[in-house]
């Protein structure tokens, strides 16, 4: 325990040196800006911006990350409660209560209870965080390949399993991306693999040129499809009464905190699930338990402060098995987790040994992140929405060239531009037809450490796979992912038996 | 040998999906709802595409200059001095941030249209 503070107020020295304090703050003003446009969430924002991160020292880079990463929570929420246009998918909840509160004029209310509960939440959450990652990153440590396979299986069995898309397009998802992961040099043998005579291949597909076309053009073609307007932006302010109010208010809903943040921050660490699905079970978890369900969608302030506790706990969560195991939580935890191994760090137990500054101060970072956040989020409201008033034909051009540039410094040709549309419009498919794009892109991060974990479990066991099932860590990951993989069948079994629909995501309004 | 294993399951699971959408409701099949949505997306991904073929020939910052021109006056409709007038600062303002601040030197063209800006 006592290491553990000692490493944190480690963490703290260095997330608290100038440069990382301005690090921080330009990455909350950025992440917020972020959040609040429509087609841009913390993962895209993350992907757009790493060809400048890298610039950056690994620690300073990080802290930047995790201020925009905290930054484009708040930001969504803004523009879904006040105009309900979810700015992160994460923040759909958020406008079912949210925007009835601000058409009764309760909007500065609705955030500053939306603010309050995302900051507790996620202090709650980065304590959870630090007095885990220690024994977690410790006990990763006695790891072999095999175990490492297995948690990386687990990882895609989550996907799959918690992904809440039809199981076998999530299936196809992943697979997509572990092929993507397979082209070019292949790391144990050198041979060149489904190149097809391109030498611009040589190298693979980036995960970075997948993220920032899929998920930059991709999203900004959905949202041309879907007319995305922006509405004029309204006068919001929001005094210290409202937020003591909010505060007051928020105390009887002391066990609707609870449930979110707890299930919001297991849902978080739990492989490639992340905040949007949390948020929704937030909700559904106060809809169920409430007193008063029928009042949930007609604009009370339970309605808000549940998916957002349960979302910024989620985002939290999703950092823990990233940094100790490297595996991530997330879509964002996977582009930052990509981050970091551009920038020549591997995520996993061994980084908190071998670069404790960047881990700690990245964990620390997040402590000082939330305040700015929450700081900016109260009081910087009106300016924010003021970004609204940018129309979206202004905003199509000036995302694309940033997506263009993002995949050209990517490796400096012009191929990787070409790239970049062709995975736009591949995400605008995936996205059209079902497909979830999540397991894409971890499939993609992960491609390469997940052959070269198998490939080593099978050259220490001469080519067979029992050592898989034979070492009992490898074992007991391998049931659970079995166990995650076929959650959606048990579950429909189970409903069935019982003659109820079940899931808390079905008690949310449509 | 692993990208052919990872291949056939994705044909397998193609398969299954394939199978799941000839047995749905075929009314739900529509790709775009309306009209409107095609063209929307027509817009966005055609300007994108021609700005990329562009760049081969003018080089980036002189193909920006004409592709927010493009799409700020003929998809947006916005006046010709806001178009003008956000095309010269997002295409200035992107050379002076990459190439003088952050020293990211972005493709040049066949032809130099404006010298120094490539």
């Amino acid at each position: 325990m006592s290491g553990t503070l000692h490493d944190l107020l480690f963490g703290l020295g260095v997330a608290t040196q100038p440069v990382n304090i301005i690090a921080g703050f330009a990455g909350v003003i950025t992440g917020t800006i972020i959040g609040v446009i429509p087609a841009l969430g913390p993962t895209q924002g993350a992907a757009l911006l790493l060809p400048v991160v890298f610039r950056l020292a690994p620690h300073t880079g990080l802290i930047f990350l995790s201020g925009l990463y905290m930054g484009a929570i708040f930001g969504g929420s803004v523009t879904s409660i006040l105009f309900n246009i979810p700015g992160t998918p994460m923040s759909v909840a958020s406008a079912f209560d949210g925007y009835p509160m601000a058409l009764k004029g309760q909007g500065s209310r609705a955030l500053a209870g939306s603010a309050l509960s995302a900051f507790i939440a996620g202090t709650v959450c980065i304590i959870m965080f630090t007095l885990f990652a220690r024994p977690l990153a410790d006990y990763a440590l006695t790891w072999g390949p095999p175990e490492y396979f297995s948690v990386l299986l687990l990882a895609y069995a989550a996907l799959v399993g918690l992904g809440g898309a039809n199981i076998f397009k999530s299936v196809m998802s992943v697979l997509f991306g572990l092929i993507i992961a397979e082209i070019g040099t292949d790391t144990i043998t050198g041979t060149l693999r489904l190149m097809f005579g391109t030498f611009a291949l040589l190298a693979g597909i980036k995960f970075l040129v997948v993220v920032v076309g899929a998920f930059g053009i991709g999203e900004l073609l959905r949202a041309a499809e879907e007319n995305i307007m922006t509405k004029g932006a309204v006068a919001a302010r929001i005094s210290w009464a409202n937020v003591f109010d909010a505060l007051k208010e928020m105390r009887a809903y002391w066990k609707t905190f609870l449930r979110s943040t707890i299930s919001g921050f297991w849902i978080g660490v739990l492989p490639g699930t992340g905040a949007t699905p949390a948020s929704f079970v937030g909700y559904g978890l106060a809809k169920r338990f409430s007193k008063h369900p029928e009042k949930f969608g007609t604009g009370i302030l339970e309605g808000v402060v549940a998916p957002e506790s349960a979302a910024s706990a989620a985002e939290v969560g999703a950092l823990l098995p990233m940094v100790t195991v490297g595996v991530p939580g997330s879509p964002t935890a996977a582009v930052i987790l990509g981050a970091m191994l551009i920038w020549g760090l591997q995520p996993g137990p061994l980084l908190m040994v071998d670069h404790p500054e960047v881990v700690w101060g990245f964990i620390a970072s997040m402590y000082i992140a939330i305040i700015i956040s929450v700081t900016l989020n109260l009081f910087a409201i009106p300016i924010w929405t003021q970004i609204l008033r940018i129309p979206f034909t202004v905003q199509v051009p000036l995302i694309s060239l940033l997506c263009f540039i993002g995949g050209y410094t990517e490796n400096n040709t012009l191929f990787t531009m070409w790239m970049v549309m062709v995975f736009g419009l591949i995400g605008f498919l995936f996205k059209k037809l079902d497909y979830p794009l999540a397991p894409l892109v971890v499939a993609i991060v992960l491609g390469d450490d997940t052959e070269a974990a198998l490939r080593r479990s099978l050259i220490m066991s001469h080519g067979s796979l029992g050592i898989l099932f034979t070492r009992p860590v490898s074992l007991a990951l391998l049931l659970l992912a079995a166990a995650l993989f076929f959650l959606p069948v048990i579950s429909a079994i189970m409903n069935k038996r019982r003659g109820s629909p079940g899931s808390p995501a079905e008690a949310i309004p449509s | 040998m692993l990208p052919f294993r990872l291949a056939l399951l994705l044909a397998i699971c193609s398969a299954v999906v394939m199978g799941q959408v000839l047995r749905s409701d075929p009314s739900v099949h529509a790709f775009f709802e309306n009209r409107t949505g095609l063209v929307s997306v027509l817009k966005v991904a055609a300007t994108g595409i021609a700005m990329l073929a562009l760049t081969y020939v003018v080089g980036f910052y002189t193909a920006t200059l004409v592709y927010v021109l493009v799409y700020t006056r003929f998809v947006g409709k916005h006046h010709w001095p806001v178009a003008i007038a956000l095309s010269l600062a997002i295409s200035f303002g992107s050379f002076y941030l990459f190439e003088r601040v952050l020293a990211i030197l972005l493709p040049r063209g066949m032809y130099t249209i404006i010298p120094f800006f490539g």
